[in-house]
């Protein structure tokens, strides 16, 4: 014996050189350098993950070493709940279209994926209580009564975004840009929302589950929520207890549900008991003010029955025994039950024990079974019965519904049934939709776009809009969500005027503003001209060309399509007053644009410079000083009297010193005469006169308080604020109550980030998607009728 | 009573005495001497000189209990090189000495965390066998730990 130790210490000891058990590694001098497998598994296992993914770039022979699955094995069960991760990761994220086989799934890659994946907030809204948290997190972080949320007469939309916004308050996040998110290497924004929803749970009378959906999706849509998703409460409950298939029981607060659902999709024959949790509460609270304990109702009760009740396994036999117990439900204060330990649960399975005639809840199982054996081809998913809800954790529930069933069933179908108490009780629906929430956003898009076609409630998830707003978002970094809401929702089905041919590249053609100046004799008609351009492209092959005027376009960049349009232009100012996307005819034209601003500052300063002798600025340097000096004052007398002097450097030629030309230069805006020509309105006198106008003809009278600035020189500091207090002072008012000036985010560029909404939605137009933001060729004819390429 | 003394053989022939009530905390080499004794030399055929030397120090040390963590941690960081503590962290291992085990990973862990990958590369003398395409297409996989 003591021979044959010996000799296997001796292999031990010696032997390993022969067998290969290091990690070779050949260094650039041709030294072979080993490193104990053992040790270096052990070293892989202290440090973090994201260094030993780091480390598997250091040579290949690491890679192999570093993505090794049961190292990772080991790093996912260190973090999170294991048996969780496994079934979403194998039976969710491929649901149902791919079965898991084990070769392919790579522990790395999984711990990777939810490493990127950006979470989600979850809002669980249950009749009796709503449940609201991180997906990250491992439990809801704020619990709170769904009941009394808002004032029940003021509508519905109203109720919910107040709803929207107190979680949003209550959980501390921004809605559209969230500290976690940001954290992400590729810089995601926020998850998509689950919003859980409670079936017709709110009466005859009370609004669809579709109109709380849609309400609900423009009050978070509105809030800028990137994304929202819903998914049924009773699937994700059947998720959380890690099961695709199964009958899911849900013992709620008003009502208890019997949902068959198989591979995730709910069947129709849904069996409902009007009875709940608050039942066994209320059953509870009149049992002990018979023996005059009076206790509040509310908190103490759930307190009771968590810690005494539970379900007799044989309820005659059970009331015969001494079941005394007692709990100390504050300081002070002991409670003492008899039979109602047992009695008050007892009320599922026999409601007229608290006087209701109802059925009990394993007869509403049984019918369920019994239906589900008829209708399925598929003969044992039904026998797995999940109990979800709060108070499916009374001990005993499980085993006692198992005894009822075995009694009611045909030998057959009860054969083989299993009753499971799903481990988060009331938070199950929660915790499912924790499960989807981490790796529902991970899949490719095109996975997506093949579930939907495959499963029914999954279909519902899937193609959902919001979810695909967030693919879009996610995979076109340039594109602003708000402007592709704007343009899925007002521009898609707008009247635009289309010439399409056999499509290969189609061109947005920006007809300009000019058109209704170009009336001279010698200038061609705008008609005429666009036909020019028309036929020079067709001519060229282009396949399709649209037109739209600039000024429509310059109002959808600022994601309106209606209201009124200053475009204060190079030559002149254009007020335009457009109402749902068509320009009316009253225009109102100023001949004051920003070259003469320009030219303005620049005689100034010339005039300046010619006593000091220093060389006046070239035309650009005066452009740069004017977007870097110059501003609109709030009050023109009271500026004058300031010290406003500031400089700015030019280079080459050096510091420029500006005084009061500082806002001289925008005043010509709106006084004219400082300019020398005194004949002009101003640009406030030329928007009013446009406001009353369209007062008096047009039936809305909400459109035209929008004004909208544009072109260039828009961007001047202060000049919304100026014409804002101008407008209120000139105007009646009613006219001027509810005014706002609004410059555009986009400046000079207005026109063309409104063409670019046109050219991502139009359907016929398909093709630009994946060229707008790579050099597409875009024509723009400017104020100067200066063709350029963008 | 008189202490008994063992002797380790190191793959370079050179011997070393150490006292058997301190050798034992070392698993292997306890369940050698309650097996036959262990009167004679025990060869240890991985372990060159200088890393037995080591761990023959902090096998002698003296230290209580309570300070002990305190000196393992020590004892380690005063050999800060890696491929040292490599070659200890194996010794460690081949005698199943496991404080000692871990304590070596954990400070091979701690430096290795903060180095890019070419100071790994260096400081185990590893040269990266691939090409700057496949450096790319691994970093791009793993985009999520850089």
């Amino acid at each position: 014996m003591s021979l044959l130790l010996k000799r296997v210490r001796e292999w031990i000891f010696s032997g390993w050189n022969t067998s290969d058990q290091t990690i070779v590694c050949s260094s650039s001098t041709g030294e072979v350098h080993r490193l104990p497998l053992d040790v270096f598994i052990q070293i892989l296992k202290l440090l973090s993950p994201k260094d030993v993914a780091r480390l598997a770039a250091v040579c290949k022979s690491w890679k192999v070493m570093a993505s090794d699955n049961t190292l990772w094995l080991y790093i996912l069960k260190n973090q999170e709940d294991w048996a969780s991760i496994y079934f979403a990761e194998t039976k969710l994220r491929y649901f149902p279209l791919r079965q898991y086989s084990r070769q392919t799934l790579s522990f790395m890659h999984i711990y990777g994926e939810r490493a990127q994946a950006s979470g989600a907030i979850i809002i669980d809204v249950g009749a009796g209580y709503c449940k609201v948290g991180w997906s990250k997190y491992d439990s809801p972080s704020l619990r709170f009564e769904t009941l009394g949320l808002g004032n029940p007469r003021s509508p519905l939309t109203n109720r919910v975004r107040f709803f929207c916004e107190m979680i949003y308050h209550r959980m501390d996040v921004k809605p559209y840009m969230q500290p976690v998110i940001l954290a992400t290497p590729i810089g995601l924004y926020p998850g998509m929302l689950l919003m859980t929803y409670v079936i017709n749970d709110f009466g005859a009378g009370a609004p669809s589950t579709q109109q709380i959906r849609d309400a609900v999706f423009s009050a978070l849509i509105r809030m800028r929520v990137p994304s929202v998703c819903t998914v049924s409460q009773e699937t994700l409950a059947l998720f959380a207890s890690r099961r695709t298939s199964g009958i899911l029981v849900n013992i709620g607060y008003q009502k208890t549900q019997v949902f068959p659902i198989l591979h995730g999709n709910t069947r129709h024959e849904v069996v409902s008991v009007r009875v709940g949790g608050s039942d066994l509460n209320s059953y509870l609270w009149r049992q002990l003010r018979h023996r005059n304990l009076h206790i509040p109702l509310s908190r103490y009760m759930i307190l009771l029955k968590k810690n005494l009740c539970y379900v007799a396994l044989d309820y005659e036999a059970e009331l015969r025994k001494d079941t005394e117990a007692s709990f100390e439900i504050k300081p002070g204060v002991r409670c003492t039950l008899k039979q109602e330990r047992f009695q008050c649960g007892e009320i599922i399975f026999q409601p007229h024990v608290a006087g209701r005639h109802l059925m009990g809840l394993h007869q509403a199982v049984a019918h369920c079974i019994e239906q589900q054996a008829k209708s399925s081809t598929s003969h044992s998913w039904y026998k797995t019965i999940v109990l979800a809800g709060g108070t499916a954790n009374l001990p005993g529930l499980a085993e006692r519904l198992d005894k009822e069933l075995r009694n009611l069933l045909p030998p057959n179908l009860s054969r083989g049934i299993r009753v499971i108490t799903s481990p988060y009780g009331a938070d199950a629906a929660w915790h499912g939709a924790k499960m989807v929430g981490n790796i529902l956003k991970l899949l490719d898009p095109k996975d997506v776009a093949r579930l939907a076609a495959v499963c029914k409630s999954w279909k519902l998830m899937v193609s959902d809009n919001t979810l695909w707003l967030n693919f879009l978002k996610n995979h076109h970094h340039h594109e602003d969500w708000v402007s592709i809401f704007f343009a899925e929702s007002n521009l898609r089905y707008f009247p635009l005027r289309m010439q399409v041919e056999p499509s290969m590249q189609p061109v947005i053609l920006v007809t300009p503003i000019d058109r209704y100046v170009y009336t001279g004799a010698e200038a061609p008609s705008n008609q005429l001209l666009r036909d020019a351009v028309f036929s020079e492209l067709i001519s060229m092959g282009v396949p399709s060309v649209c037109a739209i005027n600039q000024e429509i376009l310059a109002l959808f960049a600022s994601r309106r399509t209606s209201g009124i349009l200053v475009n204060i232009g190079y030559r002149k100012t254009q007020v335009f007053p457009i109402l749902h996307g068509n320009t009316r005819h009253e225009v109102v034209t100023i001949r004051v644009g920003g070259s003469d601003l320009t030219s303005y500052l620049s005689r100034t300063l010339l005039r300046q410079l010619v006593h000091r002798n220093v060389r006046p600025p070239p035309l650009t340097g005066v452009s740069f000083l004017k977007e870097n000096l110059c501003y609109v004052a709030l009050d023109y007398e009271a500026e004058r009297r300031k010290d406003t002097e500031a400089s700015f450097e030019i280079k080459p030629e050096g510091w420029y010193t500006l005084k009061q030309e500082r806002f001289e230069t925008g005043e010509i805006l709106f006084k004219a005469c400082i300019e020398g020509r005194r004949h002009l309105r101003g640009l406030h006198q030329a928007v009013a006169q446009c406001i009353e106008r369209q007062a008096k003809t047009s039936h809305d009278h909400d459109w035209y308080k929008t004004i909208v600035l544009a072109g260039g020189t828009a961007n001047l500091p202060g000049l919304a604020e100026r014409l804002d207090k101008e407008l209120h002072n000139l105007l009646p008012p009613h006219l001027s109550c509810g005014i706002r000036v609004i410059t555009s985010p986009y400046g000079a560029d207005a026109a063309w980030h409104g063409a670019k909404m046109v050219g991502n939605v139009s359907s016929d137009l398909l093709l630009v998607f994946g060229l707008i933001g790579s050099p597409l060729p875009f024509l723009e004819c400017g104020a100067q009728n200066q063709m350029r390429t963008r | 009573m008189s202490k008994k003394t063992l002797t380790l053989m190191s793959k370079d022939k050179q011997l070393f005495n150490i006292e058997e009530h301190l050798a034992v905390q070392s698993v292997t080499i306890r369940n050698m001497v309650k097996e036959d004794g262990a009167s004679s030399v025990i060869p240890l055929p991985r372990v060159d000189s200088e890393t037995l030397a080591l761990v023959i120090e902090y096998l002698n040390r003296q230290q209580a209990p309570e300070e002990d963590e305190d000196y393992v941690k020590k004892f380690v960081d005063e050999r800060g090189e890696i491929p040292t503590l490599l070659e200890l962290a194996q010794a460690a291992l081949d005698l199943d000495i496991k404080k000692l085990m871990d304590a070596a990973c954990m400070k091979v862990a701690d430096l290795i965390k903060d180095f890019t990958l070419e100071e790994v590369r260096e400081a185990l003398r590893i040269e990266n066998d691939r090409t700057p395409e496949e450096e790319k297409a691994i970093r791009d996989e793993f985009q999520w730990a850089f």
